[in-house]
């Protein structure tokens, strides 16, 4: 195991690096939460219980209109927090949810509930550290089922290499689907991470974990690129690209400037399947690896030996945003082997077939 | 569900950043000619949205896909 921390991951060369399924990216501990009853509620068939452990699947009969119980739980420190819970009614109907405690009816929010599944989804900022609790009552309508309750600490995602933040950017969505994965509406969303100095020792290597969810459309996943980086004050560019031959693109350019080509992947991707895209560069030469697979190479001399910018993650400058799920992203500060580009699929693979 | 409209920037001051999932008025996405942009909420339709002179809308994620691939909001010339 690497000093990656996860699976068989190449770790040298390794600068940025973020997982949507680590814990060390994207923290997303639920705090331990109790559902107290309120009033003898469940023995008056005010409610039932549909799952009686965390997180939990309450619901609220139809026939009572007021407090039955609350998810109780104790906040460790001051900063921000998301709660988040699915609700569904077999009619249409509302229900309440009220705080107390710590910033007592601060979360207060009359909650419209359909016959369809939504998440209730809502960050704020906690005051002081102490027990809360969040009362649910239902307010008209039909039975409603509140589960999959969480509330946790609302940090952005790092990178794992320097546990230096990374901003998501327009509400960028996260699921638990294959261990974690982040989804970009192929609007605006997107990640990026912090500017600094990125050094290249004889070349470097992009490496993502990818799901399209629409294709046939420009569409960027990576973004590494410098204006007028070069010696001579041209651009620098970095980046994977897919046109609407839905080809990924791996773009190397050390000076726009000067002479330069990109290479296109043969492999068209589909909507609904993860692919693994590797690009590498080594001085001399530029290839992209589809899972495990080197797909093109070419003889290319104007590359970069290093760039100061930021990664962006989920589009390629504004215009051209990604619709997909996005789960590991990582850039390495020298080019990978074939071998370790290999390594490195098999290491995850199973995640994500 | 997420609902979507298209609205003139000259407008921008009046949208409530906190009734909306865009981040902040630095991180919208702009049509190619800079003069649109784009919103997005989930559930109750934000306030500010009966104040605007105009918009276009409201559509759906699969709608507004479609419509961010047009020339209007995605430049057909390939990135450098």
């Amino acid at each position: 195991m690497g000093a990656f921390g996860g699976p068989d991951i190449v770790d040298d060369g390794l600068v940025f690096a973020v997982d949507a399924g680590s814990e060390r990216t994207y923290p997303r501990n639920n705090l331990g939460v109790a559902w107290v009853d309120y009033g003898n509620s469940l023995a008056l068939g005010r409610y039932s219980i549909v799952n009686n452990i965390q997180p939990y699947s309450i619901l609220l009969n139809t026939t009572y209109n007021s407090w039955v119980g609350y998810f109780g739980l104790t906040v460790p420190s001051a900063e921000d927090y998301t709660i988040m819970f699915d609700y569904v009614a077999d009619a249409t109907s509302s229900m309440y949810l009220d705080n107390d405690g710590v910033d007592n009816n601060n979360w207060n929010a009359t909650i419209a509930v359909t016959t369809s599944v939504q998440t209730y989804n809502v960050t704020k900022a906690v005051t002081t550290t102490g027990a809360i609790n969040f009362f649910t009552k239902r307010v008209s309508g039909g039975n409603i089922t509140i589960s999959n309750f969480r509330f946790f600490k609302s940090a952005p995602a790092f990178n794992i290499i320097n546990n230096e933040s990374c901003t998501l950017i327009n509400d960028v969505s996260f699921s638990t689907n294959n261990g974690g994965t982040w989804g970009f509406d192929g609007v605006d969303q997107y990640i990026h991470g912090v500017s600094q100095t990125y050094s290249f020792f004889g070349g470097a290597t992009v490496e993502q974990i990818i799901k399209p969810t629409a294709i046939n459309r420009q569409q960027g996943f990576f973004n590494l690129s410098e204006a007028g980086g070069a010696p001579s004050g041209g651009s620098i560019y970095i980046n994977f690209w897919m046109s609407t031959n839905n080809l990924m693109r791996w773009e190397v350019i050390g000076d726009v400037t000067a002479t330069y080509s990109t290479i296109t992947a043969t492999t068209a991707v589909e909507v609904g399947k993860y692919y693994h895209f590797v690009g590498v560069f080594n001085g001399s030469t530029t290839t992209i690896y589809v899972n495990g697979v080197a797909e093109t190479t070419q003889t290319m001399g104007n590359q970069p030996s290093s760039v100061t910018s930021r990664v962006e993650i989920g589009r390629y400058s504004a215009t051209y945003p990604s619709a997909s799920e996005i789960a590991v992203t990582r850039f390495y500060n020298q080019p990978l082997t074939a071998a370790e580009v290999l390594q490195n699929y098999n290491a995850q693979k199973n995640r994500f077939i | 569900m997420i609902t979507y409209i298209t609205i003139n920037m000259s407008e921008i001051a009046l949208v409530d950043f906190n009734q909306v999932l865009e981040t902040s008025e630095q991180t919208l996405r702009l049509s190619v000619d800079g003069l649109q942009t784009v919103l997005k909420w989930e559930g109750t339709e934000p306030s500010f949205v009966s104040t605007l002179s105009s918009y276009e809308g409201p559509y759906t994620h699969e709608e507004i896909l479609v419509i961010m691939a047009t020339p209007e909001w995605t430049d057909p010339n390939p990135p450098e």
